[in-house]
């Protein structure tokens, strides 16, 4: 691992503004405006985004359990990470400039498709994910040979925004002590308007060379039937056709940088891999 | 991986899983379901608490290899990409419930 990089992509962070509609006599709160790191969740700020909308006099205090949030008028996932959403808009599609605006609305029922997650759940959602990285890695041979504390204490560095504790419970996670290549590499990519897309990917091609990011992404792809054909809404469709144009022309976004095409795979996943030990692709359309 | 490829009938994809219970979860009668590759595990849950009567204070944890519990927005397409299991030829997706956490 590369501690510079990694210090890098730990230390940015991107602009949010949440609103709340409330009407009634007291009108709305004014906007809660903050500066997320990447990796951190909307499960874990939204806590403190209420008890700063909650601290008005006489206004009716809301409940997390009777909210959900929306991005651009469509359910928000809490469980993946801010940085994620906020490419994923991809700088175009942010409603003022650079700002992720998340609406926080209190009208009942909230969309089918929207899911409150608690701190808890959301912890051991992380801890769930980490294991899965890592089954791919090493067939969670690492995860299982970790000591008790060692996952709550990823966790916490999550949640404390605490590089040192992570830096040092991520090398254990990267780089293995017994020194054996990864199996597989974590590894989830974006589509516009498609549910998130994951394969086996190993480190190498067949011939010993080292896999590149560009191959991998585009081995994630070609292969994935629902981005040829069989796609169940006329929305989706159109835009794969789109995305499926030439591979030359696809940006792949993380961390709100294009991360060049020949950059190695097993760089990526060692130094661009977010807490939750997968590498986040979005796939962007070129400028 | 190759069949996936030169497959271009555009009729959705078909996915057979398998499930298992552990701990005191029930026993399913039919521990065969096919699913669509586009079906997430979100929805697979649903389906699997009405089999199983759940109440909507029962829990139901499903998980991957008795290791880890794969994210509920994934999708069946991508979990026999990384985790079907091939035994008689046909890839099966191998699921274990359980109505307690069970794996970390």
């Amino acid at each position: 691992m590369d501690y510079e990089v990694s210090r890098k992509v730990w230390d940015s962070q991107i602009p949010v503004q949440f609103t709340l509609q409330a009407g009634g006599p007291l009108g709305d709160p004014l906007p809660y405006y903050t500066m997320l790191p990447r990796f951190t969740y909307l499960a874990l700020t939204l806590p403190k985004v209420l008890s700063s909308f909650n601290r008005r006099e006489n206004g009716e205090t809301i409940l997390a359990e009777k909210v959900h949030l929306e991005v651009n008028g469509a359910p928000v996932k809490m469980y993946i990470p801010v940085g994620v959403i906020y490419d994923q808009l991809n700088q175009k599609n942010l409603e003022s400039e650079g700002i992720l605006e998340i609406h926080v609305r209190t009208s009942q029922p909230a969309p089918l498709d929207f899911q409150m997650v608690s701190v808890d759940s959301m912890r051991a959602m992380f801890c769930q994910t980490v294991k899965e990285a890592d089954y791919l890695k090493t067939k969670a041979e690492v995860t299982s040979s970790l000591m008790k504390e060692d996952m709550p204490q990823l966790w916490q560095s999550v949640v404390n925004n605490n590089f040192d504790e992570y830096w040092g419970m991520i090398q254990k996670l990267m780089d293995p002590k017994d020194g054996k290549d990864f199996l597989h590499v974590p590894l989830r990519v974006y589509v516009k308007n498609q549910p998130f897309k994951q394969a086996l990917i190993t480190v190498k091609h067949p011939d010993g060379s080292l896999r590149t990011i560009g191959d991998a992404v585009s081995e994630i792809l070609q292969l994935s039937t629902s981005s040829e054909a069989s796609t169940p809404t006329s929305e989706s469709s159109a835009t794969s056709s789109s995305e499926a144009s030439s591979p030359d022309d696809r940006r792949l976004i993380s961390h709100g940088i294009d991360v060049p095409r020949h950059t190695p795979l097993i760089f990526a996943a060692k130094n661009l891999s977010y807490p939750d030990n997968f590498v986040h692709i979005v796939i962007a359309e070129a400028r | 991986m190759e069949s996936v490829a030169s497959e271009s009938a555009p009729k959705p994809k078909k996915i057979t899983v398998k499930l298992k219970n552990i701990g005191d979860a029930p026993v399913l009668k039919n521990k065969k379901l096919v699913v669509k590759a586009s079906d997430t595990l979100a929805s697979l849950t649903k389906v699997l608490r009405k089999m199983l009567n759940l109440t909507l204070h029962d829990s139901l944890f499903l998980y991957i290899d008795t290791t880890f519990a794969p994210s509920l927005d994934s999708n069946f397409e991508v979990l026999a990409r990384c985790y079907a299991v091939k035994t008689t030829g046909d890839e099966v997706v191998e699921l274990q419930y359980s109505t307690t956490p069970a794996y970390g």
